[in-house]
């Protein structure tokens, strides 16, 4: 295939740190980023629940940045849960789970010397840090963020909606934010299909590469029709166009509003598979690598995967049930989207089949691993009754679908992010992280995550709307409060424990237990290298000759007296090939 | 897989071969250009949705274009991409002086495109269309203007083209930035094509 030349060695402190082409580096920049940008979105998500639990009231320590009587406003509300929606889905788990771990995973694993193409991969994380700049921006200009939801739905994003500055300037950060994440996609597709090293056959690749890699294709194709809608929202706020705009609004030639939506979810449906392959991918290697047994069917792993990438891109019409869809073109969306429960309950059943009767080493890594079997389990099955027209057209509008999309898009690839972190921070920094602390930022994340979202769908079932600012002004909602401020509670113990995490990450990037090569004992490519690895990652390109997965052999550990097996060398003669690392 | 080459004794110093790394950027591009297609897809979906809305097209009371001069640009365009084809044929039989003669002559197709674009706009305008008259407007002044805005990009590069041209930068063993070049200034022909269907038929 293709063969990169080793790259010079960075000397200059700018080139090394800064503008650096080298993906783990360019990685831990993404990393750092999007855990400063998580912190900021879930901040403004404490703010939201304690309007929820104590509405009017002071919002204590961080009133004053709030409003000037310190409680919260109803502008101030509507700017704080948009801002908290699009921060999190796109300059929060985007870069963590694809910009981090994208950057960081493919070339190592694939076996590799970087990225295709090294400068697009630096470029790609300077514009993001410029859309992150404009969003941010959008804060302290005149009239403040933006207010119209995370969707951005038009009239309300119009200019007769949210007039002012800040909602332009997060739909054109939102097209820039785009503009790196097809960046990123060329560059992880075409190393993944240019850069292998030899011997590494598709179906030898880490499921983590193949997540990833379905994910860059999802970006590619769709990032560019969400870019679409927003270049020509921003054109209807600036140039006074009419695609969007109807009614009173428009005069003699009426656009059409609801078109933005139907842009909107062809790109939004796509983008929760987006968020949640990688995790899917990196969820299937975890529980295979601490259960110290290859991944059950690994290839039905891998056709399920691709089942729901293609599928993903055809079902966005169950978020437009309640728009007054033809009732055949509704049908059709249902049925396809119930569909993509087949390939999900083959990824879940592979899961279970994986860690059933394993040897389970019960790492921190692993009890993300399960946390996220777990809440992706039961988002899952609050998903169902949303895809039903007949339930949806009840649910729609209420905190069951915010529950559902929290603990499936949020919750799932937070676990799996943090399973992440926690599994490759001694490959990025050659140090462990603390296994008490993590153990216990686990139990608090998983007990507050599982909590309030539970909670939430419950109140959602009872009939609480979602958005409202203030939902005990309808009588049948009042009744109610105690559950949110339950809800609330949970909320803030999950908030409590990712000061554990934030503590933990940056003793143990300084002051960590130093980490060998291969601490996990497992065998894809990048635990062959030195923790970190050099700039160049390997000086002779590996050959592969084995699965990812090869654990637990028995002839394995007679032969060599271990029970795993790198993926650079071969089952020893006689051996039987354990299920899922046939030589494909 | 399989037909990789034994890695060579002096790995620091190898390099792939110019034809693989030909291909990676060549495989670079059309992803990009697969992404490209997806957005403009979306712009005629929109058009296409609009005009279904609006039932007549042009509405009652606005300008109907004049779809001459959008209908030869299509020619015109057909004709650039021939002749960037011919260049590259002339790179690849190394006759460099004739390759740079067909980069200028493409790019002088370019510039008569943009300019009877320009030509089709300014009609428009003087016949009182306003992009916020009405979603007509909007649609065509937004997406011939999105689109003439890549064409912009391709004629800067077709100028740097040229000028390394002339510098000999390029021969028949080093052609991919002219053929990277040629599958971008192809995809913005094309899609003028699928364009003038969705706002001028």
């Amino acid at each position: 295939m293709d063969l990169q030349p080793i790259h010079p060695e960075p000397r200059s402190f700018w080139t090394k740190w800064v503008f650096t082409i080298d993906h783990k580096v360019i990685a831990k920049q993404f990393l750092w980023t999007a855990l400063i940008l998580l912190a900021f979105g879930g901040t403004l998500a404490m703010i939201i629940r304690w309007q929820w639990a104590f509405p009017g009231q002071e919002v204590p320590i961080i009133g004053s940045l709030v409003s000037q009587s310190k409680a919260v406003t109803p502008t101030a509300y509507n700017k704080i849960f948009t801002m908290h929606g699009l921060i999190m889905v796109f300059w929060a788990i985007t870069p963590l789970i694809i910009g981090a771990f994208g950057n960081l995973l493919i070339p190592l694993m694939i076996g590799a010397r970087d990225m295709a193409f090294p400068k697009l991969n630096m470029y790609s994380y300077w514009v993001f840090v410029l859309s992150a700049i404009i969003l941010i921006a959008a804060f302290f200009v005149p009239g403040g963020a933006a207010g119209a939801g995370w969707t951005t739905y038009p009239p309300l994003s119009g200019n007769a909606g949210m007039p002012g500055l800040g909602q332009s300037l997060v739909v054109l950060a939102l097209f820039v934010t785009g503009i790196s994440t097809i960046m990123g996609a060329i560059n992880y597709i075409t190393t993944v299909i240019r850069f292998r090293a030899p011997g590494m056959t598709w179906m030898k690749m880490p499921l983590s590469v193949w997540g990833l890699w379905l994910t860059a294709i999802l970006n590619l194709l769709w990032v560019p029709v969400l870019g679409s809608a927003g270049l020509m929202l921003l054109s209807d706020r600036m140039f006074g166009t009419k695609f969007f705009v109807a009614g009173a609004l428009a005069g003699p030639g009426q656009g059409d509003p609801v078109l933005f939506q139907h842009l909107f979810w062809l790109f939004g449906h796509p983008e929760v598979y987006i968020l949640i392959l990688p995790a899917w991918g990196i969820l299937g290697d975890i529980l295979s690598f601490f259960s110290r047994k290859p991944a059950y069917w690994y290839k039905g792993t891998v056709y399920s995967l691709i089942a729901v990438t293609a599928l993903s891109g055809i079902v966005y019409g169950h978020h437009m049930y309640v728009t007054g869809m033809a009732p055949a073109l509704g049908l059709s969306f249902e049925i396809l989207t119930l569909t993509i429960s087949a390939p999900a309950v083959i990824l879940f059943i592979n899961w279970l089949r994986t860690i059933w009767k394993g040897s389970m080493r019960l790492h921190t890594p692993m009890l993300f691993g399960l946390g996220v079997v777990w809440v992706f389990g039961v988002g899952g099955l609050t998903g169902l009754p949303l895809g039903t027209i007949s339930t949806d057209l009840y649910l729609h509008d209420t905190l069951w679908v915010v529950g559902h999309f929290h603990l499936t898009m949020g919750a799932a690839t937070l676990l799996a992010s943090f399973a992440a972190v926690y599994f490759w921070f001694p490959k990025m920094f050659g140090r462990m992280m603390s296994e008490g602390l993590g153990k216990l930022h686990f139990w608090m994340t998983t007990i507050g995550l599982t909590g309030a979202f539970f909670v939430m769908i419950y109140t959602g079932f009872a009939g609480q709307q979602r958005r409202l600012f203030n939902p005990y002004f309808y009588d049948y909602i009042k009744d109610l409060l105690p559950l949110n401020q339950l809800t609330t509670a949970f909320a803030y113990f999950l908030a409590a424990g990712q000061f554990v995490f934030a503590f933990n990450f940056i003793k143990s990037v300084f002051a960590g237990k130093e980490a060998g090569d291969n601490p996990w004992e497992v065998g894809t490519l990048e635990w062959t290298l030195p923790s970190p690895p050099p700039h160049y990652n390997f000086d002779k390109v590996p050959t592969v000759v084995t699965g990812p997965h090869e654990m637990g052999n028995p002839a394995v550990k007679k032969a060599l007296g271990r029970d795993w097996l790198s993926q650079t060398e071969a089952v020893p003669s006689g051996a039987p090939c354990t299920a899922g690392a046939e030589s494909a | 897989m399989g037909t990789t080459d034994p890695p060579p004794a002096n790995i620091v110093a190898y390099r792939s071969p110019e034809t693989a790394r030909a291909a990676t950027a060549r495989l670079g591009m059309q992803l990009f250009i697969a992404g490209w297609v997806m957005m403009f897809a979306a712009l005629l979906l929109v058009c296409f949705l609009l005009r279904a809305r609006l039932g007549t097209w042009p509405p009652p009371g606005e300008p109907s274009a004049n779809r001459l001069w959008p209908a030869v640009n299509i020619g015109i365009a057909a004709c650039s991409s021939l002749s960037f084809a011919a260049a590259i044929r002339m790179l690849r039989q190394d006759r460099r002086r004739v390759f740079a003669t067909f980069i200028l002559t493409t790019f002088g197709l370019g510039l008569v495109f943009a300019a009877l674009q320009a030509h089709t706009a300014l009609d428009l305008w003087s016949r009182g269309l306003r992009p916020s008259t009405s979603p007509y407007g909007s649609l065509l002044y937004g997406l011939s203007g999105f689109h003439l805005l890549h064409v912009s990009v391709g004629l800067v590069a077709l100028l740097v083209l040229f000028s390394q041209g002339v510098r000999r930068k390029f021969s028949a063993a080093r052609h991919n930035t002219v053929t990277l070049w040629r599958y971008y200034w192809d995809f913005v022909g094309i899609l003028w094509a699928a364009l003038f269907v969705a706002m001028f038929m």
